[in-house]
């Protein structure tokens, strides 16, 4: 067999190899995993969090620290008693070329009071999954986090200390707009 | 220069690069990029089509394309077998209908009008000063001026460097090697899988942005090796001068070591290295140290017991301290720990979905490159 029939044999070979997995992996794709979106921005998409910054504070509530990097923003409050809460400002800016639709918001809580965290609350106000963020255009929304009554018992190792410093991460999840 | 019908070309793709760049500050860049690109681009492609097409000397092209086809093939197959490993991403790009017309004629579209333009310059340049002109000029015309004066923290400028400006850079070498040395659908079917992996595939894996890179290079060697070859077969099979060297052995030795340390380092194996940042472990090991772990999965944390050095993620960071105390039951163990240097235990407690790996052995000093590079960034 000549060489270049060899090679035209390895090149249907290697595009079988191809189909096959994109069929496997379209059957499987409940196996896979698969997180948001992309983290890379080019110049057609470039969507990002460019300022987080706190504008409220409830009780004896303090602002703390605040961090974003890409469409993911971390907020740490720091709390006292119950009814403190803080309300921060994030805006989002589409610096690419295409529109952007938000898909969704995974937000994570975590706190200082071992794995029992159910005393805070967030909330987001204006946004929601589907929003449109023009390319150009920016938005920004509020994002509140409340120390509220405990529902069952928390643990946690250092009584005495009456601070709770609790960081809420928000992912925005933005896929092209298809509108 | 010495053929004055590439002037023009010349000159209009200088003025290209720079009405995209002034255009990107105003209000309907979005506009302009999207629908207004496609078109200039082809105008310059007819002015372009009047280029001789005849002077594409290259032999044999049939084999160059064969060999081409098979490492772009084999480099889909491992690039979407490393998804298996790293895991994957959705698309951004939007997949119904109208959205994928949409991106073909925004974005696919340019690629195939500047692959034809690089080609037609190409063949009608005689000299090498020409095509490094050639592909610089191109690589000025992918990268995002605009996007580059925005970037204002070190983190984006890294990110954008290996995510962005270097993949093209590559790329474009990658695609003037093609169109000098075989002819102009490799050059397509290069961008176009490139190109069409992004804004077409459902799923895309989720690579490292330095092995991404890496494997284009590692790509961009074997294609030109194979290709060098057979044009050293054909010089000598014609009695012409061999122009063309094989490139060394130790080349490839060195990108595929650089390439299994990237892959080791950024945990493809079940040893992955770690630079530790603080004392608070000491004398075990200390800031500036390189700690191996094991990667851990389900059925070895039953073997996780009191005083084993663990690194595990707590509040967005990764901590790596001994354990002092489990508490909870086989369906959920608990786990608080402590840092040999502190005189506490940790305030928090972690699960078992938080443990990463365990601590195996250390290596002094060494980690204090990334240290004082992670602190200067900072």
């Amino acid at each position: 067999m000549d060489t270049r029939r060899k090679k035209n044999i390895l090149i249907i070979a290697l595009l079988i190899a191809v189909l096959t997995m994109s069929i496997s992996y379209a059957l499987l794709s409940q196996q896979l995993e698969i997180s948001g979106s992309a983290k890379i921005n080019t110049k057609e998409w470039n969507v990002k969090i460019v300022k987080v910054e706190d504008v409220a504070t409830q009780g004896n509530a303090e602002a703390g620290s605040t961090d974003h990097t890409g469409t993911v923003a971390s907020i740490s409050p720091v709390f006292y008693t119950e009814g403190d809460s803080v309300t921060y400002s994030v805006t989002v800016e589409n610096q690419g070329s295409i529109d952007a639709t938000l898909d969704s918001i995974t937000s994570a809580v975590s706190t200082t009071e071992g794995t029992n965290y159910p005393n805070v609350e967030y909330e987001y106000e204006g946004i929601k999954a589907t929003d449109i963020l023009k390319a150009g255009d920016s938005v920004k929304f509020n994002v509140t986090i409340s120390y509220v009554k405990a529902d069952q018992e928390v643990t946690t190792a250092v009584q005495s200390d009456p601070t709770k410093i609790v960081t809420l991460t928000s992912t925005l999840v933005y896929v092209q707009s298809s509108k | 220069m010495k053929n004055k019908k590439l002037v023009p070309i010349y000159i209009m793709l200088v003025l290209y690069i720079i009405i995209n760049f002034l255009v990107s500050f105003t209000s309907f860049s979005s506009l302009f990029l999207n629908r207004l690109n496609p078109i200039l681009l082809a105008i310059i492609c007819i002015v372009t089509y009047q280029l001789d097409s005849s002077r594409n000397r290259n032999r044999n092209k049939i084999p160059k394309l064969q060999n081409f086809i098979i490492y772009m093939l084999l480099y889909v197959v491992i690039f979407y077998l490393f998804g298996l490993v790293f895991g994957f991403y959705k698309n951004i790009y939007s997949l119904s209908f109208r959205g994928i017309l949409s991106n073909f004629f925004s974005f696919y579209l340019i690629v195939f009008f500047q692959e034809y333009i690089r080609y037609k310059l190409l063949i009608n340049s005689k000299t090498n000063n020409n095509k490094f002109l050639i592909t610089l000029l191109f690589i000025i015309v992918n990268i995002n001026l605009y996007y580059l004066i925005k970037l204002d923290n070190s983190l984006d400028i890294i990110t954008y460097l290996f995510g962005d400006f270097v993949p093209i850079v590559i790329m474009n070498i990658t695609c003037t090697y093609l169109s000098s040395n075989i002819s102009l659908i490799p050059s397509f079917i290069y961008m176009g899988i490139i190109y069409g992996i992004n804004f077409f595939s459902p799923i895309i894996p989720d690579l490292n942005i330095f092995v991404n890179c890496l494997m284009l290079l590692i790509l961009y060697m074997f294609i030109t090796t194979s290709v060098d070859g057979l044009i050293i077969l054909d010089n000598r099979k014609y009695n012409k001068r061999d122009v063309k060297k094989n490139k060394s052995p130790f080349m490839y030795i060195l990108l595929f070591i650089t390439f299994f340390f990237l892959l080791f380092v950024f945990g493809f194996f079940k040893y992955k290295p770690i630079v530790i940042v603080s004392n608070s472990m000491e004398p075990i090991f200390s800031k500036g140290d390189i700690i191996i772990i094991e990667k851990k999965n389900t059925k070895d944390f039953n073997n996780l017991k009191i005083n084993d050095i663990i690194y595990y993620r707590y509040d967005n960071k990764y901590i790596t301290h001994r354990i002092h105390d489990i508490k909870g039951n086989s369906n959920s163990y608990r786990y608080i720990t402590k840092g040999d240097n502190n005189d506490n235990v940790d305030e928090w407690e972690i699960t078992d979905k938080d443990v990463y790996g365990k601590y195996i052995f250390r290596i002094k000093y060494l980690g204090w490159p990334s240290v004082y590079f992670s602190e200067l960034f900072n």
